[in-house]
C-alpha cells in the first residue's frame, strides 16, 4: 500500500477531485434558479416569511462560484 | 511565526470568499442567465403565479375555497389540509379527468405541496393554467399550515 502514498497518486486523486467539484460548480452556475430550489430545500438560511428570498437566493449565487474558487486555490497549492 | 502563518491563512481565505462573492454576484448580473435575487426561484421570471401565506389560505378554507393536494396520493393519506382534494400532479392527466367538472365550477381553488423547495404546487398551477382553471398557491406548503398549528386531516378521504 506504500503506492498510495506517492506523490503522483496525490496529484492524480487531487486533480481528478477538484476537476468533479469544478464540474459541478460550473452546472449550478449554468442554471442558478434550479440551484436556488436545491438550497431552499435544504433550509439552510430559508426562504422565510422573516428573511425573504435573499439569503437563499445570494446563496445559490455565490456557493457554485466558492467551490471554483477554493478548488483552484487548492491547484495552485499542489506541489 | 504561527501567528503569521494563522494571519497569512486566514488572508487568504477572506480573500477566496470575497473574489467568489463578487464573482458571483457579477455573473449574475451581467451573464443574462442570473436571476432576481429578492424574487422566488420557483417563479419564472415575468410569470403571473400568485402565493398567499398559510394565514390568508386559512380564511380562504374558512370560506370554502377548494384545496388541491399536488403531493403524491400516498403522502396525501399521511396528512393534508381538511377538504384538500387529491390531484397528484405526477396522475396528473387521470386526475383532472376525474375532477374536471367540480375544478371547472371553482373559482378559489389553492393548491399546495411538500414545501420549500417543491415546486409540485407550482407545475399543477401551470398546467391546470393550461386547461383554463385559475389558481393560488399556498406559500412554503404543507410545512407552513403544519407550522401555523391549523387543524390537518388523515386517510384517503377529504
Amino acid at each position: 500500500m506504500r503506492w498510495l502514498r506517492h506523490p503522483a497518486v496525490y496529484w492524480a486523486v487531487s486533480i481528478a477531485l477538484g476537476a468533479l467539484f469544478i464540474y459541478a460548480s460550473h452546472e449550478k452556475i449554468e442554471a442558478p434558479r434550479a440551484f436556488a430550489k436545491a438550497v431552499y430545500h435544504f433550509r439552510l438560511a430559508g426562504p422565510s416569511a422573516a428573511v425573504g428570498f435573499l439569503p437563499p437566493n445570494l446563496l445559490a449565487v455565490i456557493l457554485p462560484w466558492l467551490e471554483q474558487q477554493g478548488q483552484t486555490a487548492g491547484f495552485a497549492r499542489l506541489r | 511565526m504561527g501567528a503569521r502563518a494563522d494571519g497569512l491563512r486566514l488572508w487568504r481565505m477572506a480573500t477566496i470568499v470575497s473574489l467568489a462573492a463578487l464573482l458571483g454576484l457579477a455573473w449574475n448580473a451581467w451573464s443574462g442567465r442570473g436571476m432576481t435575487l429578492r424574487a422566488n426561484a420557483l417563479i419564472k421570471p415575468g410569470e403571473k403565479l400568485k402565493e398567499i401565506p398559510a394565514a390568508e389560505a386559512k380564511r380562504l378554507l374558512d370560506q370554502g375555497a377548494l384545496f388541491l393536494d399536488a403531493r403524491p396520493q400516498s403522502i396525501y393519506e399521511m396528512g393534508h389540509i381538511p377538504g384538500a382534494l387529491p390531484l397528484p400532479l405526477e396522475d396528473f392527466s387521470t386526475a383532472f379527468t376525474r375532477l374536471e367538472p367540480t375544478l371547472r365550477q371553482r373559482f378559489d381553488i389553492v393548491v399546495y405541496c411538500a414545501g420549500y423547495g417543491c415546486d409540485a404546487s407550482h407545475e399543477l398551477v401551470r398546467a391546470l393554467r393550461d386547461k383554463g382553471v385559475a389558481a393560488v398557491i399556498l406559500a412554503e406548503g404543507w410545512p407552513a399550515w403544519q407550522d401555523a398549528g391549523y387543524a390537518t386531516a388523515t386517510g384517503a378521504k377529504p
